[in-house]
């Protein structure tokens, strides 16, 4: 070794393609700010965690992995500001924004986090829930058509995290192999009570002869895993 | 309709100040101008051409969340704050890619172009030598490594080099005559002749 590398050109449309995205990126339309928190979009196509009533129904798709807990930081209570989207599984999401702030990560120049509130869309289309994470006091949630959360007690955030590592687990399961009914629903029971997620319940649904194979919903103001029958493990 | 004149060769502060005005095609100008700069100072400091790539995006859309931060640009040359942002980025490289996850989604595959077996070779080849060289350079602090790369590997005056470590230019000059010192020592410790550094570190001095 004698000598620093040559220096390269992009490959030619590699630089060409990379060139139109980001032109194309600058002008696009602010992303909508109330989108979904990522732990329920890593299930994109899939788990659908209810979050204002109703039955949220999934289907077995997704990963293996973890679900990713994030939150979206804005800079502003605007629809244009920067956001920034942060890990939040660890622990408090307004935490996290405001260690991201302090980093000059969400605003430019500015290394002091403002007073934050995490709020909440009252619904979207899918009945989602929708969190940002914005710059002012509760009462900033009124003004653009949320409902304030109030912070995770310890206990809650326990219990997410443990929720999250069930959901992976039976994710895994039943997507690898076609599970009956009395194993899925034996198998779910046992993770729940091994997380000590003792307020969570498990009801099946729809199984029949060709119907026999466990998909997964959640149902989570009722706090039930629902084991739903499917012809098809996916 | 009164004719303008063509401007044909903007300088970046103007090409910066369209785009930030609505013109995206100034931005793709800016990227052309410097996708090249900034790719290579990507790949000299994690020895990988393919992440090196993927950076030299992120770089640019991070430069883009960023425009508020830019008054003006030193010598009207945008590169120097580029690498700045290339250095945060390549600090931080987890979180900037995180940032910038669903920008990066939205980007279409890569063509698969045919690749001669030697171009794959030569890839490699640069990849081993980078490992190389920089097993040496990461015995230096964060900062001299910062100011190893932009002075010496990637041609910038110190100048330069201040607006993109945003230090006075003072401590660019202290933090070089510090890295260069003690690069000889390793250089020597490393079974090259002693007082003598290692070539590759020096290529592009003369040229700074």
């Amino acid at each position: 070794v004698n000598k620093l590398p040559e220096e390269r050109d992009l490959p030619a449309a590699n630089h060409a393609l990379r060139r139109d995205h980001l032109v194309s990126e600058i002008t696009r339309k602010p992303t909508p700010w109330f989108r979904r928190p990522r732990w329920i979009a890593a299930f994109a196509g899939g788990l659908v965690i209810a979050g204002t009533g109703g039955a949220a129904l999934a289907s077995n798709t997704g990963g293996g992995s973890m679900p990713s807990v994030s939150a979206n930081c804005y800079a502003a209570a605007d629809a244009n500001a920067n956001v920034t989207t942060v890990d939040a599984k660890d622990g408090d999401p307004i935490a996290t924004c405001a260690g991201e702030w302090r980093n000059g990560d969400v605003k430019p120049g500015v290394h002091t986090a403002p007073p934050l509130t995490q709020c909440r869309l009252r619904a979207d289309a899918a009945g989602n829930p929708m969190l940002v994470i914005v710059p002012g006091d509760t009462t900033i949630c009124a003004k653009i058509g949320m409902d304030p959360v109030k912070p995770a007690t310890p206990e809650q955030r326990r219990e997410e995290t443990a929720l999250g590592q069930v959901t992976n687990e039976l994710v895994k399961r039943f997507t690898s192999r076609c599970v009956s009914e009395k194993d899925g629903l034996a198998y779910a029971n046992e993770r729940l009570a091994a997380q000590g997620l003792r307020t969570w319940h498990v009801k099946s649904q729809d199984f029949s002869t060709t119907a026999h194979c466990t998909n997964l919903a959640f149902d989570e103001p009722h706090r039930l895993v629902i084991l739903t029958g499917s012809k098809f493990f996916h | 309709v009164k004719d303008l004149p063509s401007d044909p060769e903007p300088t970046d502060a103007e090409l910066w100040r369209r785009a930030v005005e609505g013109d995206s095609r100034g931005f793709g100008t800016l990227f052309d101008r410097h996708a090249r700069a900034v790719y290579n100072h990507c790949f000299r400091r994690i020895a990988d051409w393919s992440a090196a790539e993927d950076l030299t995006s992120v770089v640019f859309l991070e430069a883009w969340r960023r425009r508020g931060d830019i008054s003006r640009f030193e010598r009207d040359s945008a590169l120097p704050w580029l690498l700045g942002i290339a250095n945060n980025v390549l600090r931080n490289r987890n979180r900037s890619v995180r940032r910038h996850r669903a920008a990066l989604d939205r980007m279409p595959p890569m063509p698969i172009e045919p690749d001669p077996s030697d171009g794959v070779a030569a890839r490699l080849d640069d990849e081993r030598r980078m490992a190389e060289i920089l097993e040496l350079v990461k015995r230096l602090s964060a900062a001299d490594q910062d100011v190893l790369s932009l002075c010496v590997w990637g041609g910038l005056g110190c100048d330069e080099a201040a607006v993109a470590l945003g230090v006075p230019a003072g401590t660019v000059r202290s933090r070089l005559s510090r890295a260069k010192a003690r690069l000889r020592e390793l250089a020597a410790s490393h079974g090259h002749e002693a007082g003598e550094c290692h070539p590759a570190l020096w290529l592009r001095e003369g040229e700074a």
